[in-house]
């Protein structure tokens, strides 16, 4: 099929999807496309199967059903190696060894572009130097990163991701266990990445307004199921917000970027099913 | 995609480079003191007073004796003592680095007690004899340590994914029932065999040169495996998902790690029985001067382990049991016995173990 085309796609596109843990089934049928040079937020409410949608993107996971093509290529025919140099995943929570710096995490990241005894060609260095000067840790290269503050630490594992240089960036809850602060310098990393280098990202995000801040396209995960899946003007509705969500909210413009805003104001009467 | 080298500033040099080179000289510098010191000093069991040496010197028949007995005896031993501390430290820097734990160790793949059951079964119950080739033993400890080894991983991988906490578990499961086989081995065997007790603590006292020739063939072979597993075990150590993501096959990653330390493991306990500790404490003294990475941390820790076994064994020569109840005047009721390396080695690892876990979060 991509013998054809002249120019591959940097997209990420999952099909018919279905998924889960030996017996417990996750994913049901899930269509989810990250869009080239978009920003795709992966929203829904706890143990709705964001993360676990995106550890089949990832190749983390296989789907018992469905296909996931990354750059036109179906996934599951790929080398592990050949889909880490199309899509890079920064998944949550990762710990790092301790005594491990900045520079040595992020070197990690050329794996599937170094030779087999893992020596650094001049290509890696410089993506590893570029890498870490875009999330702006040149000065910290030498710290151990277990020493880091949370905002610098979640810095550092998106160096390693970026330091694949892959078109497609896969990230689960970039915002986790940081304060306002840090979560916005992350997402504001993240699109000043999508903006400058024409990344197409897909993230799992837990806060509503952040999806609608930064994000082009959302898609709406409820206990397995696409509920709701466009820009964020169109998916983020009243009725959505009390249904899946079980908030009882406005949506209002935001007065600075025109993007929806959700205002809060009471926990919805809960269904028996959730 | 790539913006360019021209826009990133350069990187600050790494301190931890120059750190592991210092370190990696000290280190090489007091392996070759230890060396010098055991062959030239001490009395241990030959019962060469350092004015016994001098002496013995002086006198030109006996200078050929003494150059004999030391060199002979005491540089197999050093020898031995540097090939097994290597091997092991190495495997313990790529297992603690493999199973994302510090307290992991050469023992947890069921290498090491393999290893020493299947010889103390030989011993006691198999057809050994005094003709025995000299590397019959090896064989038999190396096949048994690399069985409990394939064992621990077959185990784990037929309940699913070898994931480390499967394999650590498993691992100490299995050295469990090993290590009750070897008590039973020794307590049907006829008369207690100071031989078989030396085995599961380790010793590098029964060193010779056709030994060491052979320990050395074994270093040989685990080299290049794990010098090719390092790149993989620093990668694993970022835990799974961070490992696939980046490209490794993680299952074939994690195996080919597992075989590199069980080689180096079985190449030296097959040689000189369970000595332990070193394999946990070598990378330990040295990470925090050369970082996490591998690529400096394994050849620092290996000099380490060398330094370490051979002071253990420089030690059992030279602190028995015998000589301080001597010092106390106390001789008389004190078997003159020099005790295995591995006693010396788990006085100074035991300590080490509660600090660490005192460390621990």
């Amino acid at each position: 099929m991509n013998a054809l085309t002249e120019t591959v796609v940097s997209d990420l596109r999952a099909a018919a999807i279905d998924a889960g843990y030996d017996k417990r089934k996750v994913l049901h049928g899930v269509d989810c496309t990250a869009f080239e040079g978009k920003v795709t937020a992966l929203v829904g409410p706890n143990g709705s199967g964001k993360s676990t949608l995106l550890k089949v993107c990832a190749g983390l996971l296989a789907g018992d059903a469905g296909t996931v093509t990354v750059c036109g290529n179906d996934i599951t025919t790929m080398k592990t190696r050949e889909v880490a140099t199309r899509l890079a995943l920064l998944p949550q929570g990762p710990a790092t060894p301790p005594f491990m710096t900045v520079r040595d995490l992020v070197e990690q990241g050329r794996f599937a572009r170094v030779g087999p005894m893992g020596m650094l060609k001049r290509q890696d260095h410089d993506a590893v130097r570029d890498a870490i000067h875009l999330v702006n840790l040149t000065e910290f290269v030498n710290r151990d990163v277990d020493a880091l503050s949370g905002g610098e630490r979640q810095r550092a594992w998106l160096a390693l991701a970026l330091a694949q240089e892959t078109p497609v960036l896969a990230l689960d809850e970039p915002t986790t266990f940081l304060d306002i602060g840090h979560q916005w310098e992350v997402l504001e990393l993240v699109r000043r990445l999508n903006d400058q280098r024409g990344l197409t990202v897909l993230m799992v995000l837990h806060d509503l307004n952040h999806a609608a801040s930064f994000s082009d396209h959302m898609v709406v995960l409820q206990q397995g199921r696409v509920v709701a899946d466009g820009d964020p003007w169109s998916v983020l509705t009243v009725d959505l917000l009390r249904d899946v969500f079980g908030v009882e909210a406005s949506i209002v413009p935001d007065p600075r970027t025109e993007r929806p805003l959700i205002v809060p104001h009471a926990a919805a009467q809960r269904q028996v099913a959730d | 995609m790539s913006t360019g080298g021209e826009s990133s500033p350069p990187l600050p040099a790494d301190p931890r480079v120059r750190q592991t080179r210092l370190l990696v000289v000290v280190l090489a510098v007091s392996c070759v003191v230890m060396a010098l010191v055991s062959v030239w000093w001490g009395t241990g069991q030959l019962k060469i007073s350092p004015i016994k040496a001098i002496d013995t010197l002086l006198d030109p028949e006996g200078a050929s004796r003494l150059a004999e007995v030391s060199v002979d005896n005491r540089l197999s031993r050093v020898t031995m003592a540097f090939g097994v501390g290597i091997a092991l430290a190495v495997a313990g820097a790529l297992l603690q680095t493999l199973y994302r734990n510090p307290l992991a160790s050469p023992e947890i793949t069921g290498v090491t007690q393999g290893s020493v059951v299947a010889v103390v079964c030989y011993l006691v119950w198999g057809p050994a004899g005094a003709g025995d080739a000299v590397w019959v033993l090896p064989v038999v400890g190396s096949v048994g340590g690399l069985a409990a080894g394939l064992l621990t991983w077959a185990v784990t991988r037929l309940g699913g994914k070898l994931d480390p906490l499967r394999l650590i578990l498993t691992g100490v499961l299995l050295a469990g029932v090993l290590g009750s086989i070897v008590a039973l081995a020794i307590i049907s065997a006829e008369a207690l065999d100071q031989d078989i007790v030396q085995w599961t603590v380790g010793s590098v006292g029964t060193a010779t040169w056709e030994r060491v020739g052979i320990l050395f063939v074994g270093v040989a072979i685990a080299t290049p495996i794990g010098v090719a597993a390092i790149p993989y075990a620093n990668s694993l150590g970022l835990g799974d998902d961070i490992s696939q993501g980046v490209g490794l096959n993680v299952n074939a990653a994690r195996s080919l790690v597992l075989v590199a330390a069980a080689v180096l493991t079985a190449s030296a306990v097959s040689l000189v029985g369970g000595i332990g500790f070193v394999g946990l404490i070598a990378p330990h003294l040295v990470r925090r001067y050369t970082g996490a990475d591998l690529r400096r941390l394994v050849p620092a820790a290996a000099l380490a382990g060398a330094f370490l076994v051979s002071a253990a064994d420089f030690a059992s020569r030279n602190l028995r049991p015998n000589d301080i109840a001597t010092h106390f005047g106390v001789s008389e009721e004190v078997n003159p016995i020099t005790l295995p390396t591995g006693v010396y080695m788990a006085v100074v690892g035991a300590p080490f173990f509660i600090h660490l876990l005192r460390r621990l979060p």
